[in-house]
């Protein structure tokens, strides 16, 4: 008895899966099926099966835009600004997490409330900003705010007040850890699985800003890869199966990426369980 | 070959953009390979060429680098010409995607800084450009621009309130219906252009042809939001006047012929630039697509194969003009020497405007370059028909400019409003006030009754 | 003993000064500037282009009184609320069965999950907008060939359906991400705590529901704030859609898209910023307003 409804249970678990397996797959399959079909098969017909315009299509695309380029232009970006984010999310976020210090309450809501700002009108004034700062045509207005991520300090603070006992820094203080090494050393090791996590986050919401990087960047040999999605589309003469060859070629890094750091996420759950 | 087969800007399945339009683009005839424009930085590949022809003393004084910010690749296409008679100068071309050019520009102007030397403006800003300031006066002593060789439409667009000259345009957009011969052959008994325009002379004869057309199964219009392209120039007054909105007369008709089409089924249904609406050209059962110069260039011309020799142009039941991209030399610009080098040589070079347009074939902004083409052989898309010797003609009667700053804007409010009426969602009049009320709380400064 | 731990504190306190000093550092050279401009735009009339002119409090009283921007805020609300509770739901199924499941493939599975979030979310817009547009589309060519639905549907031409869409494609972009984000928070719950309750008998599902999920609150805290913060701001789905302007009938212009359209298309930047501003204040009463309750729930139990 239990072993059919152990088995029933798994038929319909494995059959939820499948179904929303089916649900995501499916669409990014066209895509990448599209990104083999001349423009034409693909206003006139419904893909299934991969087809021949591979090689067209990737002309048609390199000669409006350098995509590789494009490619390595995000990764500048992408990269560097991930790691910031997740080593000071974590870092500030413990600083809110563990210390008591006045005007706690009204920081943390500042950094809260920087999130809600709408970016369309602002991106006005941050124009003028990095003028100012001489900072146009360079990449560190969307690196350097890895900083200041207000998601990061606001999840990783969480997982840091609900996983790090604190015993286990008062237990470090005594073992003669400065602070900072107390963080770097106990604390920061200890929530690598949620540093991971918003770190994928992170490194997505940074490999598609779009308006920002077009704003800020008047070379097109600086344009990151959205910027150039965005070219492609918006030409007169547009090669749906190149747009779609650029878009596959996009969120290939953001693939593996994923795939890498998820192992993190995974063997963070057996390093909890070492603890 | 039919890799370079569609030609659909995408930006717009997003519907209703044929006011987005505009832009030259483009073109690509059937086996050339378009250089690798990188639309990166245009560098210059001078050295053989600076040898071999002998720059004018004039040209070779100049130098430097030219910065221009152009919403579409096709402006990058006068570089290597240009770059032969100024071997000296750098230009660089930055294409900015089209749908974000404004959001680009408005910081950068505000800025004060890092703005580029010369800039473009597509048909649904233009005039916001144009009465901003922000270009220079092409008839100052500094320029000095010799417009009587220009097409009208073109000089009166780029023309402020103030009857300031503030930018010219390499291309101009006149408008055509373009439609299936073999078709028109097989239901009105003819597929001669002048037979058919003859047929299709007014709003209610094309309608009575639709009949006809889908007596046989063959639906007469790819979408009927294509033919408000035409209705823009059928009407006697702007959208604004005397800072008014106007709904003119012929609008509202309009409103009622896309409700006729809709209902008796003479259109696809769908929206431009929806993948449908593009296949049609290769369809067997969509007669015409009624669009500018443009449409031939970047939707009949690249996708027709199999209805090659099958298409000509003809008048609807008026003359018109839709879209179009206009170039201005930004009023603070250091290198305003070379900008006008370059905007002269695009836009008043009668010889660099048939070179680029014998080989793109894009209509252009000057008469004697579209009157010299017009005279070349026809085109084999077309069955041989010159499409330069009609959009000439139809350039000599297209009524005056009516362009204003909000037509962007305004247009597409309209379509949507006529959406709903012709769909029968709305009724005219509930239709009419949503779209007032669009119009109103887009521009509070425009007085809407 | 007592004072010496009261001193410990106080000379800790300016370490927690320290460690939070980089974020406001790096906000007040980036954040601060643009939000300022754009306040200051707000009681302003500004074509983009021409002389900026004082609009007093004109951007605000029109604010107040703008049916449109009462409807997008309900149309991005009501998006947002569609797609937020199956989203949660799905991903605290989701991470139950990854979490108390032998699933083969589970890191197969929870990567495919993930993959819509990958994908820039203007190109997904306009991905559905090629999936559904026309009568020959992909989807009226399957429902009409199975013998789902008799002639075509003008999918975009209906108000429901369109809405509906957008919560859809939010759902699928996110639900994935939300799962990932819930196991996080689980594996951060010390998995002795597992044992005991085993040790009293508490089943899976038990478990779960008594003990995980209250543990994971902060997690759970997390997720709705910042999903009513991105919710709000929906931009680049339903901008590419449709037409950018909300169509059908504005049923999916969100109030971002509305700000944008006003400044960047009709170009009144003051306006625009006010509307900014009115977004902001929404957002920060809908946060604050779901973090006391869900807070006061954590205080409770």
């Amino acid at each position: 008895m239990t072993r059919i409804k152990s088995i029933l249970s798994k038929i319909i678990i494995y059959g939820l899966l499948i179904s929303l397996l089916f649900l995501t797959i499916v669409p990014f399959y066209m895509v990448m099926v599209n990104a083999t079909h001349t423009s034409f098969n693909i206003v006139t017909r419904l893909n299934l099966l991969p087809g021949g315009a591979l090689l067209d299509n990737y002309e048609t695309m390199q000669t409006h835009v350098n995509i590789w380029r494009g490619f390595a232009n995000s990764l500048l970006i992408s990269l560097p600004y991930t790691v910031l984010t997740g080593y000071f999310g974590a870092l500030v976020g413990f600083g809110f997490a563990k210390y008591s210090f006045k005007g706690k309450r009204i920081l943390y809501s500042i950094v809260l409330a920087s999130m809600m700002i709408p970016s369309q009108v602002s991106i006005i004034g941050f124009y003028q900003l990095n003028l100012r700062l001489h900072l146009l045509n360079t990449y560190y207005p969307f690196i350097l705010p890895g900083i200041a991520n207000a998601s990061a300090v606001f999840f990783l603070r969480g997982i840091i007040a609900q996983s790090i006992p604190d015993s286990m820094i008062e237990a470090a203080r005594i073992d003669g850890c400065s602070e900072f090494m107390i963080f770097n050393r106990v604390v920061f090791p200890c929530v690598i699985p949620g540093v991971v996590a918003i770190c994928i986050f992170n490194f997505v919401s940074s490999w598609n800003n779009y308006i920002g990087p077009l704003i800020v960047m008047s070379d097109s040999d600086m344009y990151t890869m959205p910027v150039m999605i965005s070219m492609i589309k918006g030409l007169y003469l547009t090669n749906y199966g190149a747009m779609y060859l650029a878009i596959t070629i996009s969120v290939v890094p953001t693939i593996i990426v994923f795939c890498l750091l998820s192992k993190y996420i995974v063997n963070g759950l057996t390093a909890g369980a070492n603890k | 070959m039919k890799k370079r087969i569609a030609a659909l800007s995408i930006l717009m399945p997003v519907a209703v953009s044929l006011a987005a339009c505009g832009g030259g683009g483009s073109v690509s005839s059937a086996g050339s390979t378009t250089e690798a424009e990188d639309s990166a930085a245009v560098e210059t590949a001078e050295e053989a060429d600076a040898s071999a022809e002998e720059p004018e003393t004039e040209n070779a004084s100049l130098s430097g680098t030219l910065e221009v910010w152009s919403s579409g690749e096709e402006l990058g296409r006068f570089v290597e010409g240009f770059q032969k008679e100024y071997p000296d100068v750098t230009v660089n071309i930055t294409v900015v995607p089209n749908a974000d050019f404004i959001a680009k520009l408005t910081p950068t102007l505000a800025g004060g800084q890092g703005a580029p030397d010369i800039f473009t403006g597509e048909s649904d800003y233009v005039k916001y450009l144009v009465e901003s300031g922000f270009w220079d006066d092409l008839q100052s002593a500094d320029y000095g621009a010799d417009v009587s060789d220009v097409w009208e439409y073109i000089v009166s667009v780029g023309t402020d309130s103030n009857g300031v000259l503030r930018a010219l345009s390499w291309q101009a957009s006149p408008g055509s219906v373009m439609y299936r011969r073999d078709m028109a052959r097989e239901v009105l008994g003819t597929d001669d252009p002048a037979e058919v325009a003859e047929m299709l002379s007014s709003n209610a004869a094309m309608l009575d042809v639709a009949a006809r057309l889908k007596e046989q199964g063959i639906k007469m219009f790819a979408s009927w939001q294509d033919i408000m392209n035409m209705q823009f120039s059928n009407r006697k007054e702007p959208w604004v006047t005397d800072g008014k909105l106007v709904v003119d007369d012929s609008l509202l008709e309009f409103m009622d012929m896309a409700k006729t089409i809709t209902e008796n089924g003479y259109d696809l249904g769908v929206d431009p630039w929806a993948p449908e609406w593009s296949a049609a050209v290769e369809s067997d059962d969509t007669f015409c697509y009624v669009l500018p110069s443009w449409g031939y260039q970047f939707v009949v011309k690249p996708a027709a194969d199999t209805t090659k020799g099958q298409w000509a142009l003809c008048q609807g039941s008026v003359p018109y003009v839709k879209g179009g991209t206009w170039l201005g030399i930004y009023k603070d610009s250091p290198n305003k020497e070379l900008a006008w080098a370059f905007l002269k040589y695009c836009c008043l070079n009668s010889e660099a405007q048939q070179a680029y347009a014998s080989e793109y074939g894009e209509y252009v902004s000057l008469k004697s370059a579209d009157e010299a083409l017009a005279s070349g052989e026809g085109e084999e898309v077309l069955g041989g028909q010159n499409p330069f010797a009609f959009y000439n003609e139809q350039m000599s009667k297209i009524p005056a400019d009516l362009m204003t700053a909000y037509d962007g804007t305004i247009n597409n409010a309209f379509l949507s409003a006529t959406k709903d009426y012709a769909t029968g969602i709305k009724s005219k009049e509930e239709a009419l006030s949503s779209f007032k009320a669009d119009v109103q709380n887009a521009y509070p400064e425009i007085a809407v009754d | 003993m007592r004072d010496g731990k009261k001193r410990s504190t106080l000379n800790k306190s300016r370490y927690g000064y320290l460690f939070i000093a980089p974020f406001f550092a790096v906000f007040a050279v980036f954040g601060l500037y643009p939000v300022l401009y754009t306040a200051f735009l707000s009681f302003k009339s500004w074509d983009g282009l021409a002389v900026v002119k004082s609009a007093g409090g004109k951007n605000y009283a029109r604010l107040l009184t703008d049916v449109v921007f009462y409807q997008s805020l309900w149309n991005t609300f009501r998006i947002w609320i569609v797609n937020f509770i199956p989203q949660l739901l799905s991903a605290l199924v989701l991470s139950a069965v990854f979490t108390f499941h032998k699933i083969r493939g589970k890191n197969f599975f929870r990567a495919s999950f993930y993959l819509p979030n990958l994908i820039t979310a203007a190109s997904v817009g306009l991905l559905f907008n090629l999936l559904f547009n026309g009568d020959k589309s992909a989807v009226n060519h399957l429902l009409v060939s199975l013998g789902v639905q008799k002639a075509p549907f003008d999918f975009f031409n209906s108000t429901v359906f369109t809405s509906g869409l957008v919560s859809y494609i939010q759902w699928w972009m996110w639900f994935g991400y939300t799962t990932v984000i819930v196991m996080a928070g689980i594996t951060t719950v010390d998995p002795g705590i597992y044992d005991a309750a085993m040790v009293d008998g508490a089943t899976k599902g038990q478990t779960y529901r008594k003990i995980t999920l209250p543990l994971i609150r902060p997690t759970l805290i997390y997720l709705t704030i910042t999903s009513i913060i991105g919710g709000m701001q929906l931009f680049d789905v339903p901008a590419t859609l449709t037409n950018g302007l909300g169509d059908p009938r504005k049923s999916i212009l969100t109030t971002s898209m509305y700000l944008y359209n006003q400044g960047f298309k009709n170009h009144n930047y003051g306006y625009a910023s006010a509307v900014s501003a009115g977004l902001f204040l929404i957002i920060m009463i809908l946060s604050a307003f779901s973090m006391k309750a869900m807070q006061r729930k954590e205080e409770e139990s």
